[in-house]
């Protein structure tokens, strides 16, 4: 292990200064950087947008906002959050990480890395331009669904430019980590010999590729539909609506994939590390992981089972969802058999990833009931889903980006952060996440309706629990800034290996890693991967 | 072959970088224009 890290310790260190080194940075180390920064202000400008939301749901009633700039915040949070915090900031992880995972200098495609960075603040530009404009931002939900989307106003032509920059965007980034993974691998790094977290993110590269043209195709329709005369989605030119939901979620479905997989990496890293045994299962793992990739394929209508679907495909995606709780299963069943007899600390990275093993699995059941069709005609379009989603998304894939963070932090800073106060952080966040989420279940299955401003008085406490928990947990997330810099800006000093379970390429830089690294491959052995 | 590419020299890796990119942009391509066309009538 050291000979590894004093031999990436002898070469120049050069790195450009000021503006231009950010600006046109070819550095895996920088655009990761970048990456992680911008979908931390996008967690924080679409958190905002959460609180406006809980706030109107305070109590019945009309408070705040008017019901268009509401639907607004409900069509522009969700956005935001999936396209500008949780991608990104997977995608920060990724090239941070991969490169110093196989030993490879750098990404594949560096000057492409650049521009898949730079195209995403002008992507979020034209978006949340939108709010500011006449007639405000789009209303019509994240989906896009027509013929409700056609009435957006001005708004309309720049939310569709939007998604197509951050498709193209996307696109980029997979191309080049999967170019990185396939061609830069150190001598002796084979396939079965990857970290999981780049095994996973490889798997959701290809889920990229194949999803996100189809998101383009989708909303290119839409702007033809509605500037150029054409009838994709309009019955009464021969077209179709419910074709945009097929289309949509054909999409839509491997996306929740793209979100969830990187953060399945993150956790199976982070576990073996404070149980100190290898991972339970690596192969399985993998193969759990390509399945669950090709599965969301073949899954999308669970999403529409109440637009009228012929009964027979009803059941087909009815099974075929259950299906991917077996794939699924078998991950948390290795991460359970991993910390078994393990020797457990329970630093902060750690707290999150058993969170999100728990709170994860909740969600996961919870799709579960989601995907039984009868029973979604009762569950469909309320706050369960609601409920559902923000448990896989919010205690699910940013609990594993906080736990990836307090884990990566050391290493690249080269300083450790204020364990105690991660572990305040971690309490606030898990307690007040459940606060914020779990009574939406009751109000879900009590019958209200989401995307609605006010709501009947039946519904009054539990939306006063989830508001008061929704405040507590984004103030708690400043707690989370503060860590952040008081460690960026010093602290004790980590060791290269920081933790003391840790292995891998990554452990055997110093911390904070040179600025070029591996520019002579490291000899990759058994060992070194192994306990 | 990536032991092989690594000892060589980069120039092999970036010619393979560039066309894996490209065989994968095409990939990425036909989808966006494959849906839109199959939908038109």
């Amino acid at each position: 292990m050291s000979t590894i890290a004093h031999a990436n310790h002898d070469h120049h260190d050069h790195k450009p200064t000021g503006i231009k080194r950010w600006l046109f940075s070819t550095n895996h180390k920088d655009i990761g950087t970048m990456y992680l920064v911008f979908s931390l202000i996008m967690f924080f400008i679409g958190g905002s947008m959460a609180m406006i939301i809980r706030a109107e749901l305070f109590q019945p009633g009309l408070q705040f906002v008017d019901p268009q700039f509401y639907n607004s915040m409900v069509t522009v949070h969700a956005l935001v959050m999936i396209f500008g915090a949780v991608m990104p900031a997977g995608v920060g992880l990724a090239n941070w990480m991969i490169p110093i995972m196989i030993g490879a200098p750098d990404m594949a495609l560096p000057r492409m890395n650049n521009m898949s960075f730079w195209i995403m603040p002008f992507a979020f530009a034209l978006l949340l331009g939108t709010l500011f404009i006449e007639g405000g931002g789009p209303a019509g939900g994240w989906t896009m669904y027509p013929p409700l989307v056609l009435q957006t106003g001005k708004a309309f032509p720049f939310l569709i430019f939007a998604v197509h920059f951050l498709g193209i965007s996307s696109i980029m980034g997979a191309i080049n980590i999967i170019a990185t993974v396939f061609n830069m691998r150190a001598p002796g790094m084979t396939l079965m010999r990857l970290p999981l977290f780049v095994w996973t993110w490889v798997i959701t590269a290809f889920l990229l590729i194949a999803s996100m043209p189809v998101l383009a195709g989708a909303v290119t329709m839409l702007l033809t539909d509605k500037y150029f005369g054409t009838s994709f989605f309009n019955a009464a030119g021969g077209g179709d609506p419910v074709l945009f939901q097929h289309i949509f979620w054909f999409f839509g479905h491997p996306e929740v994939y793209i979100l969830a997989l990187p953060a399945f990496g993150i956790i199976s890293q982070i576990i073996p590390t404070f149980a100190r045994k290898p991972l339970f299962g690596y192969a399985s793992m993998v193969y759990a992981t390509a399945s669950i990739a090709i599965l969301s394929f073949f899954v999308w209508a669970h999403h529409m089972f109440t637009v009228g679907l012929p009964i027979n495909g009803e059941l087909f995606f009815m099974y075929a969802t259950m299906l991917i709780a077996v794939p699924t299963g078998v991950k948390v069943f290795n991460w359970v058999a991993t910390m078994w007899k393990g020797a457990m600390t329970f630093e902060a990275p750690m707290l999150f990833a058993l969170a999100f093993v728990i709170l994860f699995t909740i969600g996961g059941f919870s799709g579960l009931m989601l995907g039984i069709t009868p029973v979604d005609f009762q569950y469909h379009d309320t706050y369960f889903v609601v409920a559902h989603f923000h448990y896989v998304l919010l205690t699910g894939a940013v609990f594993a980006l906080m736990a990836s963070v307090y884990y990566w932090l050391p290493k690249w800073t080269g300083n450790m952060y204020d364990e105690k106060l991660a572990k305040i952080h971690f309490w606030l966040s898990t307690i007040f996440a459940n606060v914020l989420f779990f009574p939406q279940h009751f109000l879900g299955l009590a019958g209200m309706p989401r995307r609605i401003p006010d709501y009947s008085i039946q519904f009054a406490d539990f939306n006063m629990v989830s508001s008061l928990g929704g405040f507590a947990y984004g103030i708690s997330q400043l707690l989370f800034i503060y860590i952040v810099i008081k460690c960026v800006l010093g602290g004790k000093k980590a060791t290269a290996q920081v933790w003391e379970g840790a292995r891998g390429l990554e452990w055997t830089l110093s911390s904070p890693p040179p600025y070029h690294s591996f520019t002579k491959p490291p000899k990759v052995t058994k060992a070194l991967m192994d306990y | 072959m990536v032991k092989k590419a690594f000892r060589t020299n980069n120039e092999l890796v970036e010619k393979r970088n560039k066309r894996l990119a490209l065989i994968l942009g095409l990939v990425a391509l036909s989808f966006y224009l494959g849906f839109l066309i199959s939908n038109m009538k």
